[in-house]
């Protein structure tokens, strides 16, 4: 059964609360994110009103906007964006697709009692600093990217809470994601597995952790944003009680 | 005078809120109090009224000499308490601070100046462990956590008494948690009534008995410069800050100077 538009127009609002960037611009109806690193959805612009001015002054204000920082214009897609025609112009002028991500939606979902944690495992919570150098360390990213990721986090308005499990043995983290909160969502974001410990069903353990963190911070209803060719992670969210919400994409120029 | 940090390893968790309105219920019950920002974000100075950008004299001044806290302090207009105020220049304080003589006991030697004006100094501590931070636990009598009660707020807490322990053993031999404070508390979260019995099972006493509700008139007075216990006095929020200054001094022992002098 599909879920109601208000309710994904809201799962929508809370996912750009939790992706706001320390820094962003607001263009003729369009909100212009700028924070060069790995996440997009820190660096694009939502198209969210219609605007005044003629399609092509509003690209040169936000292709402007995101010189300034260095990052190439990107627009994130939704069935959101305003007007619905605006996709269409783009790719006429040579934006691309990319990126099909799913948003999943978990509404009201009750609280269980946490699984038990086995004992060759730790289960750790981590401030932000700590969890971008180990999600970085686990993604293998830049520096740079690893302070981005955490300057995001400290400016978010959503708090972000980050859990990471680790080999009880010698503290390395197989596995880390974390929740941001705005009651009564909670977003799972950043949900990483390292390449060795796949299939123990430890992203399933973590998340239902993760859930409950989110829940005793008054969001009850979960959402996440997964890539949509990536069946492990849709099979194993699926499990959990998410259904799918809505579907976004990416428009950059080839090359960007 | 007793000093207390306002401290939390996590951002977010109502820290500034805390110091601020704790500071006005305490003045609002007769006590005479100064509120040290130690943050570089000068939140808690904004939130007491203070433009930050607006000060001649800052802590900065007061931790690296250039003033006493006499001259630097101001009133904040609303919440009957005086500020020793931040801003972005404190940052720079983190280097500036290393070379010079007891760098973690400066703004312990300052307030010693103004001692007898207070009776209550409560300082804004950011949540990283700096020299900024070292000299608000050396200056304190004791640590009050405002913590939310969520899932795994315990095992959050650890990094925060672990430093506690080592200011204690190794630079002040006082310092100890006054006591944890549940905010933003929202008793309809099953969850949350849970983690809260954890907390006073594995704290006790430690606990303080007042909980701060989440309250949306608490969130929206900073952008009016004021405390929530000045702004709507009538809020749930705003009434249990006036609780918790009432704990606090109960607990502490403390009248306010002008019960003291009659």
């Amino acid at each position: 059964m599909a879920l109601p538009a208000t309710l994904l127009s809201r799962v929508e609002d809370a996912g750009l609360n939790a992706s706001a960037p320390p820094a962003q611009w607001w263009i003729d109806g369009w909100l212009v994110r700028v924070l060069p690193g790995k996440a997009r959805r820190a660096r694009c612009v939502n198209a969210l009103m219609a605007g005044v001015l003629p399609l092509d002054e509003r690209l040169a204000a936000a292709e402007a906007a995101c010189a300034r920082t260095g990052v190439p214009l990107i627009f994130r897609i939704t069935p959101f964006t305003q007007p619905a025609g605006l996709p269409a112009e783009l790719q006429a002028r040579g934006f691309e697709p990319v990126d099909p991500t799913l948003v999943l939606v978990a509404p009201e979902r009750p609280a269980t009692p946490p699984p038990a944690v086995p004992a060759h495992l730790r289960l750790e919570p981590l401030d932000g600093q700590a969890f971008a150098e180990a999600v970085g360390a686990l993604r293998g990213s830049p520096p740079e990217h690893r302070r981005s990721h955490a300057l995001r986090l400290a400016h978010s308005p959503a708090p972000y809470r980050g859990l990471a499990l680790r080999r009880a043995d010698d503290g390395a983290v197989l596995a880390c994601g974390q929740v941001a909160t705005e009651p009564p969502f909670a977003g799972l974001y950043d949900i990483v597995t390292h390449p060795e410990a796949r299939n123990q069903g430890l992203a399933r353990l973590l998340c239902e952790h993760l859930l409950l963190l989110g829940a005793s911070l008054g969001g009850s209803t979960a959402y996440l944003q997964v890539d949509a060719a990536n069946a492990p992670a849709l099979a194993v969210y699926r499990r959990l009680g998410f259904v799918d919400g809505y579907g976004y994409q990416y428009l950059e120029r080839p090359g960007a | 005078m007793r000093i207390f940090c306002i401290a939390n390893q996590k951002g977010g968790v109502g820290k500034t809120t805390t110091t601020v309105n704790l500071a006005a219920g305490l003045a609002q019950i007769g006590h005479r109090v100064l509120l040290v920002d130690l943050d570089p974000q000068g939140n808690a100075t904004m939130g007491s009224g203070i433009d930050k950008r607006a000060l001649e004299a800052t802590v900065y001044d007061v931790l690296l000499g250039g003033a006493g806290i006499a001259e630097a302090r101001q009133p904040s207009p609303h919440g009957g308490y005086h500020v020793l105020g931040a801003n972005r220049e404190l940052a720079g304080a983190e280097v500036e601070l290393v070379p010079l003589e007891q760098r973690e006991r400066r703004l312990k030697n300052a307030l010693a100046d103004v001692s007898a004006d207070y009776d209550f100094v409560l300082i804004d501590c950011p949540p990283s462990l700096s020299l900024l931070t070292l000299n608000g636990l050396c200056s304190a009598h004791g640590v009050i956590v405002p913590m939310q009660c969520e899932y795994f707020a315990l095992e959050g807490l650890s990094d925060l008494v672990n430093t506690i322990k080592q200011v204690h053993a190794n630079l002040n031999r006082e310092l100890e948690i006054i006591g944890l404070l549940r905010v933003m508390f929202d008793p309809r979260i099953t969850l949350q009534q849970q983690v809260s019995d954890q907390l006073k099972a594995h704290f006790g006493d430690k606990v303080f008995d007042t909980v701060i509700p989440r309250n949306v008139r608490l969130a929206e007075a900073p952008s009016y410069g004021q405390p929530g216990v000045t702004f709507d006095p009538a809020s749930r929020g705003a009434q249990a800050f006036v609780a918790f200054a009432r704990e606090m001094a109960a607990r502490l022992g403390s009248k306010p100077a002008a019960a003291a002098a009659a």
